[in-house]
């Protein structure tokens, strides 16, 4: 039978695209998948760095109330590694819906919110103050979700 | 399109030699690309499974540093002598293995020694593999206003504040990582205080006594009234313009780092309160490591190259202008930690001023606040 050389190897060819687009979409999925999760471990040392920088935050915050437990305080704002972080305060108050809206006698919070790239992380500690002596002690430190 | 019309996908010809190589060639190329990038992809995720674990591992071990300060600031502090310009290695020993059969990073009782950073018999296995943690201290330097300042500056030094940083090195094949240095803040946040609100017991003088708790009774005094309980004020009219009372040392069990001094009591129009402090490792104020040398006074002072551990005020000098004030009761003075930082005794040096119409200032509490 006599060949015809326009027809000829039409099909291997498709087949080859074929199966080639096949791999390059499977290594694309697969890349997809490597850089997530190599997204997802660079989220974890951002993460990380914005968890440090809240806790410095507060650790500063609650020193700053130790030394002078009459205030005014005013927010405090500083870098530390790769985080820029805030502080702020409530005196004999706490916040419940809104910041510093409920008031107690005896009772600041301080409040230090960190940020580094994408990621932000906010952690509010409540402190007991002695009026007359000044002793500070930490009642709560805790992480909130915003 | 009469040629589309003639494709017949049914026709078992084969394809000439040069259709064959145009295909296996254009499928080459896309096997080889796929398979380049995947296995870029692979190695990328194998080293990521190493940054991973020694991220974790970062976060724990600095977890473990800042629960030490809280406990024993000064082994942490140590660091920041020979570790803060360089990062300096720590041998472990972790006393803990977990049920994994790895270090226990969360138990508390570890002990540090500082090595260099890169030796290799102090790593840390975790899934079969090496990781080298190192570690950096700083001192931390605060602007007038608290602010820590981005640059340390030795002028400014905080004593209650240190910067604690780490990254951790692997070997990966032939190829030596690490991962970013996480850094975070740690503050001496533990505090107590020392009140005294009564001088009835009268001066001890000569004795040089130590006290844990808050005594009734104090060192030496001049012209202060102290008969009535819970308060002191200057006598009457005639005995000066000023009053002295020089505390007892307080012990305050461990070396601490002093924040402030704060009275609670009247100030009369004109009349005034002053405070100056003294601090020292031993209890009769001497100032070397044996106890031998140096005493509690007012002259000689250590801080400008004496043997005597003096009252002083916030400039570091025992001059009757270098006092700690504050404009009424209740306000805490920040005393300078440079001068009373790490140290385990302390006395205060008290001053009553008369005011206007002969007012003398009533103190009824003398409250140090410390950070342990």
């Amino acid at each position: 039978m006599a060949q015809n050389p326009l027809t000829s190897g039409v099909a291997s060819l498709l087949v080859t695209l074929l199966l080639g687009g096949i791999i390059v979409e499977m290594s694309l999925i697969g890349m997809l998948l490597i850089t997530k999760t190599q997204s997802a471990n660079s989220g974890i040392r951002q993460s990380q760095d914005t968890l440090a920088g809240a806790q410095s935050g507060l650790d500063d915050g609650i020193l700053s109330i130790i030394r002078n437990k009459n205030g005014p305080y005013s927010d405090k704002n500083f870098s530390i590694g790769v985080a820029a972080v805030e502080v702020s305060f409530c005196k004999n108050a706490y916040s419940k819906n809104s910041d510093c809206d409920t008031a107690v006698a005896g009772v600041y919070e301080v409040t230090s919110i960190a940020s580094a790239s994408l990621k932000r992380r906010k952690m509010v500690a409540q402190l007991r103050v002695n009026a007359t002596t000044g002793l500070v002690v930490v009642e709560s430190i805790k992480e909130v979700v915003f | 399109m009469p040629r589309m019309a003639k494709l017949n996908f049914s026709d078992q010809n084969g394809q000439s030699l040069i259709e064959m190589l145009l295909g296996l060639t254009v499928g080459a190329i896309m096997i080889i690309v796929a398979v380049g990038a995947l296995s870029v992809s692979l190695r990328t995720n194998y080293r990521d499974n190493f940054a991973q674990d020694a991220s974790f591992m970062n976060e724990a071990l600095l977890e473990n540093v800042i629960s030490t300060a809280e406990g024993f600031w000064g082994q942490v502090a140590a660091f920041a002598t020979g570790c803060s310009s360089v990062f300096c290695g720590i041998l472990y020993h972790f006393p803990e293995i977990s049920k994994y059969g790895q270090p226990d990073f969360n138990y508390s009782e570890v002990v540090y020694y500082i090595v260099p950073c890169d030796i290799a018999n102090y790593s840390v296995k975790i899934n079969g593999n090496d990781y080298y943690p190192c570690f950096r201290v700083r001192r931390v330097s605060r602007a007038a206003n608290g602010v820590i300042e981005a640059v340390y500056n030795a002028a400014n030094d905080d004593p209650s504040t240190l910067e604690a940083s780490i990254k951790t090195r692997w070997v990966n094949g032939s190829i030596s990582q690490e991962t970013p240095t996480l850094t975070r803040v740690v503050t001496r946040k533990q505090n107590e205080v020392y009140l005294q609100s009564n001088w009835e017991g009268g001066p001890t003088t000569p004795a040089d006594s130590a006290y844990t708790t808050p005594v009734t009774t104090f060192y030496s005094l001049s012209a202060i009234s102290y008969g009535t309980i819970g308060e002191i004020k200057l006598q009457s009219p005639g005995s000066g313009e000023t009053g002295i009372l020089f505390s007892n040392a307080i012990f305050a069990q461990r070396q601490v780092t002093l924040n402030s001094v704060m009275w609670q009591g009247s100030l009369p129009s004109g009349s005034g309160v002053e405070f100056q402090i003294a601090s020292s490792n031993c209890a009769n104020g001497a100032t070397d490591a044996q106890c031998l040398v140096g005493s509690w006074g007012s002259s000689n002072c250590f801080t400008t190259g004496g043997t005597n551990s003096c009252y002083i005020g916030p400039a570091g000098t025992s001059d009757n202008a270098d006092t700690y004030t504050a404009t009424g009761p209740n306000i805490q003075m920040r005393t300078n930690g440079a001068h009373h930082g790490d140290k385990l005794y302390f006395r205060y040096k008290i001053m009553l001023k008369r005011g206007n119409g002969n007012n003398t200032p009533n103190v009824a509490d003398v409250i140090l606040n410390w950070s342990i």
